[in-house]
């Protein structure tokens, strides 16, 4: 079982937004999808849902397309946090739609999570707070019983008790491989330690599939200082600047290797120390070019 | 959260240490049952991969066991060689970072004294 997206391109009104985009997604991984603000991630998911046509490529799932075989797009759920029909409707309304759509929509644990979490069966959606809306929506996500779940930012903007209760029934719905979840967040902290491989989306394009535990085995981010202000060559060839301040410079080196470390120790640093590696710093060591080492002179 | 102890390492090898420090310290004890994957992540709010995966390594190091369809156990500590591959491999590590320790100045004295502080269980 799995889900393959194969070389999808949207462009809108001329404009390229989503480009080549290619990745596999298997049941009981998490994949979290990050990117600056308008590079294209909820145009991605409306395209992999087919509410955009794509001009090129194509979603797979076991092995059959999901345009040819429209069928299979029940394994898949998407609730567009922008453009959606909820407003109006009263919670108990709502899962008569997805019913027509997930046909093992949980109709028993939908109520049975509304209780859990004390929301109002007769609340209308537009009426809800922040909080209750991304639960609602992470509920419906689970009891529709699709396979593949999207999820847009569906930590944004929430206080940390709620975002523990969406995480841990991430967590929990995963744990027995049968779903898998691709998340989108600006909360990479959130991302972090839940996420399988995270995909980095830069210029309409996917330029990086990251196993954050297989780079934490590799990497490794120092704080430096060195008596003089030049940058050393091992550290333009191997690294990537995440911070300077005066004479402390923080990098990233992906690959770290003890001949690095020994070219590093040669220069007789003023301060050698490690400081631990998270997605923040992959994210800063990747879209923030304007840090370059320029800086310094 | 436990894990996540600014140590740099992969999520799953903080995981093994913590507990290895757990048994070390007594918290956890012989026959003693971890929480199952599941558990284990929801309360590090923790990848379930991640957690599978330090189970496995823990089993594989004979620190754990797992009993089908029951739970997952702590095993008596085994006497290990001194000679094990997993005893020198350690060594090899320990002394590289006792080189590191000699180049920054670090006297015998104060290395000793960690050392045993280590082994008393005493926290940094």
């Amino acid at each position: 079982m799995t889900l393959q997206v194969k070389a999808l391109s949207k462009a809108i009104n001329h404009q390229q937004i989503i480009e080549d985009i290619s990745f596999d997604w298997a049941p009981g991984e998490i994949i979290g999808l990050v990117g600056r603000n308008g590079v294209g991630k909820t145009t991605l998911f409306r395209t992999l849902t087919n509410q955009y046509v794509a001009e090129q490529g194509q979603v797979l799932i076991d092995g059959q397309s999901t345009t040819r075989h429209p069928l299979q797009q029940r394994q898949l759920f998407f609730l567009d946090g922008q453009y959606n029909f909820l407003s109006n409707y009263r919670l108990w309304e709502i899962p008569e739609f997805f019913r027509l759509v997930y046909a093992q929509f949980d109709q028993q644990r939908y109520q049975d999570l509304l209780v859990q979490f004390e929301l109002d069966r007769n609340s209308q959606y537009r009426r809800l707070s922040k909080g209750m809306r991304a639960l609602v929506n992470l509920i419906l996500a689970l009891t529709s019983n699709a396979t593949y779940i999207i999820l847009d930012e569906p930590f944004d903007g929430l206080d940390v008790i709620v975002r523990e209760n969406i995480a841990t029934m991430v967590i929990d719905e995963v744990a027995d491989q049968q779903k898998g979840f691709l998340i989108s967040s600006h909360d990479l902290n959130e991302l972090d330690g839940l996420s399988d491989r995270v995909l980095l989306l830069k210029d309409s394009r996917l330029v990086q599939d990251y196993h954050l535990e297989e780079i934490r085995e590799t990497a490794k981010k120092l704080q430096l200082v060195f008596n003089d202000k030049t940058i050393p060559a091992v550290l333009k060839e191997h690294s990537q600047l995440i911070r300077v301040s005066g004479r402390v410079l923080v990098v990233v080196i992906t690959h770290y290797t003890p001949e690095i470390d020994q070219q590093l120790r040669a220069l007789n640093p003023v301060l050698l120390e490690e400081l631990p590696l998270t997605l923040e710093d992959l994210f800063r060591a990747n879209l923030a070019h304007d840090t370059g080492y320029q800086l310094m002179k | 959260m436990q894990v996540n102890d600014q140590s740099g390492l992969p999520y799953y090898e903080q995981l093994i240490l913590h507990v290895k420090q757990q048994i070390v310290q007594g918290i956890l004890q012989p026959g003693d049952r971890l929480p199952s994957v599941r558990d284990m992540a929801r309360q590090e709010q923790l990848n379930p991969n991640t957690v599978s995966k330090a189970y496995k390594q823990l089993e594989a190091q004979q620190v754990i066991t797992t009993v089908h369809g029951k739970g997952t156990y702590v095993r008596e500590t085994a006497v290990v060689a001194g000679d094990s591959a997993q005893v020198v491999a350690t060594k090899k590590q320990l002394f590289t970072l006792l080189t590191e320790l000699r180049y920054l100045g670090v006297p015998l004295d104060e290395v000793v004294k960690w050392i045993k502080e280590a082994y008393q269980g005493v926290e940094q």
